[in-house]
């Protein structure tokens, strides 16, 4: 054990085979300063964030509106959490946003005023608005039921009706003095002579002399013109009737809010909109005082009829309400708001639509707020992905960020699909700062495809995912955990359960001088292992509940893995683990599932024959193989060239294939095998078949380090131990791949007896040499390779294909010259 | 005081025209009807004054409304005659269909008075006291009016806008009329949950005032007993002004001081009912 607690990787032994300590390197939970996590203060920022917060800091300091935030980051609970924690400690020491009210605007009634107001004034403004109309409905009917008042109103009526009367009276005397009557007809008004008090008959008219006839038509035509005039005067008069009671009606309403609105004045006093806004409440009110008294107007508001039937009494009053938008009484600072699901309504508000008698009806106090303006004046955290998951919100969210303003639109509007009216609600100006959190490659797709998303999106906080492996590091990460633990009230982590944690973090992260930080599973493995210990009956969890979280997790997934494995031991996936063969290896490739990741042994063949130096990988043949695994054999050919047939003609044909294998097949990790296979086929050099291999190659034969390297060996040890581990089983890595080596415990327990090995290469010489058990042999100064070693073997049978293409070529070119002669 | 004063209807008629305000002439004779156990009958009578006057040459008439004028013609008058009569008999078989009352509907042509009505001797007449409005507010007095010079039937004067509501008031006498008022007055009270105020002359013994109140009352009807000194049209119009009484039943041969056509019209709402 080193001095800083951790354990040294001792160096690879000369033969390539590791010792138990370098296949998993151990954390010493001795090295850890403290019994149980309780003991450990929280942590505020996660380690290795330096970097990010930096950025971070810049981005919600910085106060130009085109500078939001992309953090590179899956939407995970724990990166979420690290991110949001910063902005509520920055939000806590802004100002809290003013309230935002939509009130009905008199002038325009389609388009709502909002109202920006002090914190927890919008409240006090929508309670006195309420209260005001509760006190006008009570008290507008008693001032019009006075006695003062319906002795005013008659008063009018009574002066109307005498006017009409008087006229019609007049005209009646008139008529009547020249025996004239007024008949009401089935759709008028007639003249008619009379003769004692009956309407003359025709006969009699045509009787009486012509200069009487002639008086009687003038008399009647100088009547009707005056019946004309009267009728015609009849809507002036009742014009100036519903005048005058209008304005009895102002006078009285007007003595009643004003008394009233009085305390609502200097209550607002300091806010002149709402002085405007109750100037215009007061003038509504008294211009339509008829709707307080109720009867007369059946509860038809101006608004139209909006509202459930509990309050269709209501309804004429909802244009003196007040939409208590956004509320900010009680906050103590800026808001921090998270949208799970950033869809546009959720984004930039909604109108809602009340449905009455058949019709979908709507007003300002229908109009519901969104996530930008319960974030204005403060911070929005949003999921890149679920954003650009949901049509048009993320067009919305730009708008809105390019405008400087939120405007509501239902969907119909922005797509212009319905010429229905809706609110045109007055925009809120937006200050907010926008954090999208989302993965890196979203991020450079944006960039690309989208100009303005490099305009609004200028700070990028680049989360580390992981951090060196050190005694301070292990202590932060532990801080981290406690953390964790008590924001999910767990039961505390002993120091034990704590190292395993910390091992598990290095596996995760792929390097065992690593730790893995902000895992997303991280938070769920401590869930897990609390529930094993509280099955336990224990307060603390330990590291074997740790251990047993991880076991379980990987039970519940590894269906498949074991469906492989069976049909290995049942010979129908051929998988030798046993013996020697020509021209195959095993090689091992790692197969993910649902977030579990495997590795699983294949069978890698090669065969050879006279040819004109070409490999064929059948993969790539079938389209089955991609392009890095063709690079790989195409490495291959290079490598066969630069080293056996530099001077001369490579004449072999080889082949090459993964055995039983129906997918597709990727990377170049099986390159080394592949080269391998070769090379036995070649030199006719039986291998061991007890031994995977894994690491890809270069043109020169040198091993290079590949991925999933400790899935690989565990799934080359499970299919070993499921029939016996005979002590001669293991696997070929490359040496750089030592580093990231954190095998299971069974499996280091297998290595430590002996039973299991694991041999780390730098070259194909060294792999050839611990699969065929001969040197690989060096070249003399001649360039020619030893006999009796696998470089040997193999020049000399690539020198006898030679000499046999030679051959046939001189024995074609004489057959060739006999058939001309 | 009550008693061998049994006051029953076979027939309400209701007397019809192009002129006056029908629909609530009807709605209140099938009311009555329906309370009497009556037939109801509705007469459409077209005015004879209206087809001569429609004869003569330069015949026109105004629309009150648009002031348009326009030929009266007999053409037109008919028209505007079956037309009138069509709704009217369409408003009478709804209304009487809603009460369950037998009921009849008849046109005829002649002058507009008690002759047109045809009438028996047990009917009631029921008449709208003024013309449909000629502007608004405006109404001339009913031709129909002057039944109540013509017949000595009972008749009830229906006014610009009646009502089912309020109080009733009778105006009672020592007379088998005023009897037969009373009587009229406490059914229809009863009937309808209305308050009763009766007026008595001055004259009339408190006893009988007292009576008269106390069997009210024992009948579950709310009563108000009020004594004039003199009964003329000022007092008897200031008393329903102020009772806002919606229905005056007075009898025929009462020694009122005034004729029943100079009460007329009491108010816009109400009603008489002359027995």
């Amino acid at each position: 054990m080193s001095n800083d607690g951790q354990m040294a990787a001792a160096p690879v032994a000369p033969s390539g085979r590791l010792d138990a300590a370098q296949v998993r390197r151990r954390f010493d939970a001795r090295s850890l300063p403290f019994e149980t996590v309780s003991e450990l203060e929280d942590l505020a920022v996660p380690p290795g964030q330096e970097l990010a917060i930096e950025a971070l800091r810049f981005g919600v300091s910085i106060r130009h509106p085109d500078y939001h935030i992309y953090a590179f980051a899956p939407a995970s609970e724990t990166r979420l959490g690290f991110v949001r924690d910063f902005l509520e400690q920055r939000a806590a020491t802004l100002p809290p946003p003013s309230d935002i009210c939509y009130i009905h605007n008199f002038d325009n009634p389609q388009a709502p005023i909002a109202l920006s107001l002090p914190p927890g004034r919008g409240a006090q403004l929508r309670d006195a608005m309420k209260r005001l109309v509760q006190d006008l409905r009570a008290a507008l009917p008693a001032a019009f039921e006075n006695e003062d008042y319906r002795t005013r109103r008659q008063g009018i009526d009574e002066q109307f009706k005498q006017k009409h009367q008087e006229r019609f009276d007049a005209l009646q005397k008139r008529a009547q003095q020249d025996s004239i009557a007024i008949i009401r007809t089935p759709v008028g008004i007639a003249f008619a002579p009379t003769r004692e008090g009956e309407v003359i008959t025709p006969q009699d008219f045509q009787k009486l002399p012509q200069t009487q006839r002639d008086r009687i038509t003038a008399t009647i035509e100088g009547l009707q013109a005056e019946m004309e005039r009267i009728v015609r005067q009849v809507p002036v008069w009742a014009r100036e009737h519903r005048e005058q009671l209008r304005q009895l009606n102002r006078d009285i309403t007007r003595y009643a809010v004003a008394h009233m609105t009085e305390e609502l004045r200097a209550a607002f006093a300091d806010l002149p909109p709402v002085m405007i806004y109750l100037a215009a409440v007061e003038r509504d009110v008294i211009e339509n005082a008829d709707d307080f008294l109720g009867q007369e107007q059946g509860g038809e508001g101006r608004l139209g009829p909006v509202g459930d039937t509990a309050a269709a009494d209501n309804m004429a009053f909802r244009r003196y309400g007040v939409n208590l938008f956004v509320d900010s009484s009680g906050m103590a600072g800026a808001p921090v708001i998270y949208e799970d699901n950033p869809t546009v309504h959720s984004l930039i508000g909604r109108i809602e639509h009340v449905a009455r008698f058949g019709a979908l009806l709507t007003d300002f106090n229908l109009l519901k707020p969104g996530a930008l303006h319960r974030a204005n004046g403060g911070f929005l955290l949003l999921d890149a992905v679920k954003l650009l998951r949901n049509p048009l919100a993320y067009e919305a969210l730009k708008r809105a960020l390019r405008a400087g303003e939120i405007r509501i639109q239902s969907l119909e509007q922005m797509l212009s699909l319905t010429g229905t009216v809706s609110p045109d609600a007055e925009p809120v100006r937006l200050q907010i700062k926008l954090v999208l959190i989302g993965p890196r490659w979203l991020f450079h797709i944006l960039t690309e495809a989208d100009s303005e998303f490099a305009e609004l999106f200028k700070v990028q906080v680049d989360v580390e995912d992981q951090i060196d492996r050190s005694d301070d590091h292990a202590l932060l990460v532990a801080r981290s955990i406690a953390t964790m633990v008590r924001r999910h009230r767990l039961s505390p982590l002993d120091r034990g359960a704590v190292a395993r944690v910390l091992e598990h973090l290095a596996r995760q992260s792929g390097d065992n001088l690593k730790f893995a930080i902000e895992t997303p599973g991280l938070v769920d493995l401590l869930k897990e292992s609390d529930h094993w210990a509280g099955q336990s009956g224990e307060k603390v969890v330990t590291a074997a509940d740790v251990q047993q979280a991880i076991d379980a997790r990987q039970r519940r997934s590894d269906r498949i893995y074991r469906r492989l494995r069976e049909q290995v031991r049942n010979g129908v996936l051929r998988v030798e683990t046993r013996g020697r063969r020509i021209g195959q290896a095993n090689g091992l490739s790692v197969i993910s599932v649902g977030g579990f990741s495997f590795g699983h042994p294949s069978r890698i063949t090669a065969q050879t024959r006279l040819g004109g130096g070409r490999v064929i990988d059948i993969e790539r043949e079938v389209e089955l193989g991609g392009h890095l695994h063709s690079k790989g054999v195409m490495i291959l050919a290079g490598f066969l060239g630069g080293r056996y047939a530099k001077e001369g003609p490579l004449s072999l044909q080889a082949s090459l294939v993964f055995e039983q294998s129906y997918g597709m097949i990727e990377g170049d990790s099986a390159s080394s095998v592949e080269l391998y296979a070769l090379l036995s086929a070649i030199g006719e050099l039986p291998l061991r078949q007890d031994l995977a291999v894994t690491g890809s190659v270069d043109q020169h034969g040198r091993i290079q380090a590949i991925g999933g390297v400790n899935e690989k060996i565990e799934g080359f040890y499970d299919l070993c131990a499921e029939q016996e581990l005979t002590g001669e089983q293991g696997v070929i890595i490359p040496a750089s791949n030592v580093r990231h080596l954190m095998l299971r415990q069974d499996v280091v327990d297998a290595v430590a007896a002996g039973r299991f090995a694991v041999y780390a290469v730098e070259t194909v010489d060294e792999g050839m040499a611990l699969l065929t058990g001969m040197p690989a042999g060096m070249p003399d100064a001649d360039g020619r390779y030893p006999g009796g070693t696998v470089n040997g073997a193999v020049a000399a049978r690539l020198e006898r294909l030679t000499h046999t293409a030679v051959a046939l070529a001189r024995r074609m070119d004489s057959e060739h010259d006999d058939r001309r002669k | 005081m009550t008693g061998g004063n049994d006051l029953t209807f076979r027939r309400v008629v209701v007397a019809l025209d192009a002129a006056t305000d029908c629909a609530a002439a009807i709605e209140m004779a099938a009311s009555v009807a329906a309370g009497w156990g009556a037939s109801l009958r509705a007469m459409f009578v077209e005015d004879e004054e209206l087809v001569r006057l429609a004869a003569l040459p330069f015949a026109q008439q105004i629309d009150p409304v648009t002031a348009l004028r326009s030929r009266l013609d007999a053409a037109a008058l008919q028209s505007g005659f079956a037309a009138q009569a069509q709704q009217m008999r369409r408003d009478l078989q709804a209304i009487a269909d809603r009460h369950a009352l037998p009921w009849s509907f008849q046109v005829t042509r002649a002058a507009i008075g008690a002759g047109a009505l045809c009438l028996a001797e047990d009917d009631l007449v029921v008449v709208a006291v003024t013309t449909r409005p000629i502007a608004s507010r405006v109404h001339l007095e009913s031709p129909w009016r002057r039944v109540l010079g013509q017949v000595r039937h009972s008749l009830l004067l229906v006014p610009e806008r009646p009502s089912a509501a309020g109080p009733v008031a009778v105006f009672y006498e020592e007379t088998q009329a005023g009897r037969r008022a009373l009587d009229a007055s406490r059914r229809i009270a009863r009937a309808g949950k209305r308050a009763l105020l009766v007026v008595v002359r001055e004259d009339t013994p408190p006893a009988l005032q007292a009576e008269i109140e106390a069997s009210i009352r024992a009948e579950g009807s709310h009563v108000t007993l009020r004594t004039l000194s003199a009964v003329s049209k000022q007092d008897l119009h200031e008393f329903i002004a102020a009772s806002h009484a919606t229905l005056l039943v007075v009898g025929r041969d009462g020694s009122a001081d005034m004729a029943i056509t100079d009460l007329l019209p009491l108010s816009p709402t109400g009603a008489m009912l002359v027995l």
